[in-house]
């Protein structure tokens, strides 16, 4: 944990399995697809892999968007920065931290609306991921594209590791993966073919 | 067990190390099993199938005992049949190194055989047979040299399991072991009858001489061996080697050569002691009576055979061949049928077949004596006795009939003495063990139950005398006879019929039979039975100068050279041999 990770954004909506917070940041630097984050919850943190990025409309763009085919680009540039409604972002969350433990379950109480939300180090990643009770929370919920968040965390974990150990903890991944789907193969496979290859 | 036991420091290490189940060791796990079928394990990811094989020891720790068994089987599982019908990607290295071991891994099927047990650290260890199982994910790890040697016993002297005096002999070692040697009681081995079994080419007869230079090298019995191919006397046959000590050249002192065929025996250098003779008028018809699937004798001739030694008492068979004497009482053979009451067609087919015994230059009154009488002198005198046929090795029918004829009449000198004897164990006569070959022609079916050597087979040691059986064809021995063999050494065998026959009435035997079925076909052999704690796969130790060494035999060729190594020793000129 560390202060002086990324803010995000703060939180808009949260609930017990996943939360909304909303970010005013650039696209480049918004948190991507199976990234974790952090927040602030009570005394402890809780702890999401993001799983959708939302962009609503605003009656700003639209106006601009009817009123002129052709946009300058500094224009463009201009508005995507001032939008009067923030990019929503929701995360799964998956662990939480207590009493300076971290537990790879449902948090017990969801965060407050307003708490600031953070990107996470090299370093609390591998702490918070360690371990592999995460998976079968991402496998379960059913409102999010599991086998592309499941895949997406995983490398998001390895790329997190020291280089020379990428590799192994990919297998490791895997062969765990593969202990929980021995019941569904095709689930199985097509989690794996997202994670082969040397790409992190 | 044996002293090896009372090594309580030795036993705790070792079950330290089972219990820290030493990961260079460890195999996998059990999973599942049961006493009767035994036991699944399932292999740890690293672990390579290939490098398994059935025959070999493993230990499994679980609670305060030691399980001590063998591999049976090994297969190749599945977590999913969905894995089997629709294999990964195996092109991607990846996925291989994620399935394999995990989705995809090797199993062991592990038969339990002994127990290592304690009542409480203030108790001595001791080995049983398996009455339980190891519970859910107990270690399975390879057995280590010590852990073999010390189930097996030390080579030499000690006592067994029951307090008993035994006699440890080297037979072999395990499959993929190095220096562990595995031992036969051989106190155990000659208490009740025992066979070595194995198709033609195996190594029968080299198992057999060596058990034999063990019995006598260890002074555990008195041997009788019916050598009907001149195998065990002086000299042997090798494929690979011009030729190969037997008995007499080990153990000159103690092993006399009878032969049935003097001249054969002098031809091949054998130096024979003694000719063996039989005066036709000692042949009985129960003497011949067991060859009667050989030279064709039905029932009603064997009856006539008993009808003419009744009337005619000793020498019926010599009278009856004799066709001036039959000429002269009955004027003819007719004569002599209707006197006797029996067809006269009968009798002339019993002359035919029973005309082959003139052919027997052993049968015959000028001998050197009765050779019954001098056999059991050598044999009171604590000598082995090998009886060479010569050339009537090759006709089944002679080596039968002698056989029987001096087994009949040394057995009921053993009953006798041993009744004599009244219990009283000094006056008891030596443990005595017959070797003969071909047995299933003396233990078939049909006439087990009327030789002398089913007789034997079936009384176990009440009179001190035990076979050692070595067939090829298991399948050809009355089953009664063969639930009474206490040790079975078995040689590779193909056909399905004798392996069945070798398991007859042993536990577990399914799962052995996997492993005598892959056993090569030479230089290997399952043990299992009365003279072992339990079922062990040897490769069988050589019969050859190493060995003809440790019996004592000295190299007559290699006594210069060794004289003029002990003077330069003596003189300094070169290292002393650490011996």
């Amino acid at each position: 944990m560390n202060d002086t990770s990324p803010l995000f954004g703060r939180t808009l909506r949260t609930g017990t399995l996943t939360f909304t917070f909303g970010s005013t940041l650039p696209h480049s630097r918004q948190p991507a697809f199976g990234e974790l984050v952090r927040v602030p919850a009570g005394a402890g943190q809780v702890y999401g892999v993001v799983y959708d990025v939302l962009t609503q409309d605003d009656p700003f763009v639209r106006q601009v968007i009817a009123a002129s085919d052709q946009l300058e680009a500094e224009k463009i540039a201009d508005m995507r920065e001032r939008r009067q409604s923030p990019v929503e972002i929701t995360a799964l969350a998956v662990a939480y931290r207590e009493g300076g433990h971290v537990y790879q379950r449902i948090p017990p109480r969801p965060p407050a609306t307003l708490e600031p939300v953070y990107g996470c180090d090299d370093e609390e990643v591998r702490e918070v991921l360690q371990g592999w009770d995460s998976f079968r929370t991402i496998l379960n919920h059913a409102q999010c594209p599991a086998e592309e968040l499941l895949a997406a965390c995983i490398r998001h974990a390895a790329r997190c590791q020291p280089a020379e150990r990428r590799r192994q903890f990919l297998v490791e991944a895997g062969r765990e993966l593969t202990r929980q789907l021995s019941a569904d193969p095709l689930r199985l496979d097509a989690i794996l073919r997202r994670l082969g290859g040397d790409q992190f | 067990m044996n002293d090896f036991l009372d090594n309580d420091s030795f036993l705790e290490d070792l079950r330290a190390d089972v219990v820290a189940a030493d990961q260079s060791r460890r195999l996998g796990v059990v999973v599942a099993g049961s006493l009767s079928r035994g036991l699944e394990v399932r292999l740890d990811r690293d672990q390579r199938l290939e490098d398994l094989a059935v025959g070999r020891y493993v230990t499994i720790a679980a609670g305060d005992r030691i399980f001590f068994g063998m591999i049976t089987d090994v297969s190749l599982d599945s977590t999913n049949p969905a894995f089997e019908k629709t294999p990964p990607d195996f092109s991607n290295e990846f996925f291989r190194q994620v399935h394999m071991g995990t989705s995809t891994f090797g199993r062991i099927h592990v038969s339990p055989m002994l127990v290592l047990h304690r009542e409480s650290e203030a108790d001595d260890w001791n080995a049983q047979p398996v009455k339980t199982i190891p519970g859910h994910y107990s270690s399975v790890c390879t057995a280590t040299a010590e852990e073999v040697g010390y189930v097996f016993g030390r080579e030499g002297e000690g006592r067994d399991a029951d307090g008993r005096r035994a006699h440890y002999f080297h037979i072999g070692e395990p499959l993929d072991m190095e220096n562990v040697k595995i031992t036969l009681n051989l106190d155990r081995f000659v208490e009740r009858s025992s066979a070595v079994f194995g198709k033609s080419g195996t190594g029968k007869t080299f198992l057999s001489r060596l058990l034999l230079a063990g019995i006598i090298q260890n002074k555990v019995a008195v041997n009788l061996v019916f050598d009907m191919h001149n195998e065990y006397g002086w000299e042997g046959t090798a494929e690979h080697a011009p030729s190969v000590k037997g008995l007499k050249q080990l153990f000159p002192g103690e092993v006399t050569i009878f032969t049935l065929d003097d001249e054969s025996s002098r031809r091949r250098e054998s130096r024979p002691d003694y000719t063996v003779t039989i005066s036709p008028q000692d042949i009985e018809p129960e003497d011949v009576q067991m060859l009667a699937g050989i030279i064709g004798l039905t029932e009603p001739q064997v009856g006539a055979m008993y009808a003419l030694a009744r009337r005619f008492g000793k020498g019926w068979l010599q009278k009856f061949l004799d066709d001036d004497f039959i000429d002269a009482e009955w004027d003819g053979l007719k004569g002599m049928a209707e006197e006797l009451g029996q067809p006269q067609q009968t009798l002339a087919a019993l002359r035919r077949r029973l005309d082959r015994f003139r052919r027997y230059d052993f049968i015959t009154d000028k001998g050197e004596g009765n050779s019954v009488e001098r056999i059991l002198e050598m044999l009171q005198a604590n000598r082995h006795v090998v009886l060479e046929f010569g050339r009537y090795g090759s006709d089944l029918g002679a080596y039968l009939l002698v056989a029987n004829y001096l087994t009949r009449r040394i057995h009921e000198r053993y009953v006798h003495l041993t009744e004599r004897a009244f219990g009283e164990k000094s006056a008891e006569p030596t443990n005595l063990v017959i070797t003969i070959e071909e047995a299933h022609k003396f233990l078939e079916p049909a006439v087990a139950s009327h030789t002398i050597f089913g007789t034997i087979a079936r009384e176990l040691r009440k009179y001190h005398v035990t076979l050692l059986i070595v067939d090829q064809r298991p399948s050809g021995i009355d089953p009664e006879v063969m639930s009474q063999v206490g040790t079975r050494v078995t040689l590779a065998l193909d056909s399905e019929e004798d392996i069945r026959a070798v398991f007859m009435g042993v536990s577990g035997a399914s799962e052995l039979r996997q492993v005598l079925a892959r056993l090569d076909s030479r230089e290997q052999a399952l043990v299992l039975g009365h003279a072992v704690p339990m079922p062990v796969v040897v490769r069988t130790r050589r019969y050859d100068q190493n060995f003809w060494a440790e019996m004592g035999w000295n190299d007559r060729a290699a006594l210069p050279e060794r004289g003029r190594q002990s003077s330069a020793e003596l003189r300094g000129e070169r290292p002393r041999r650490l011996e």
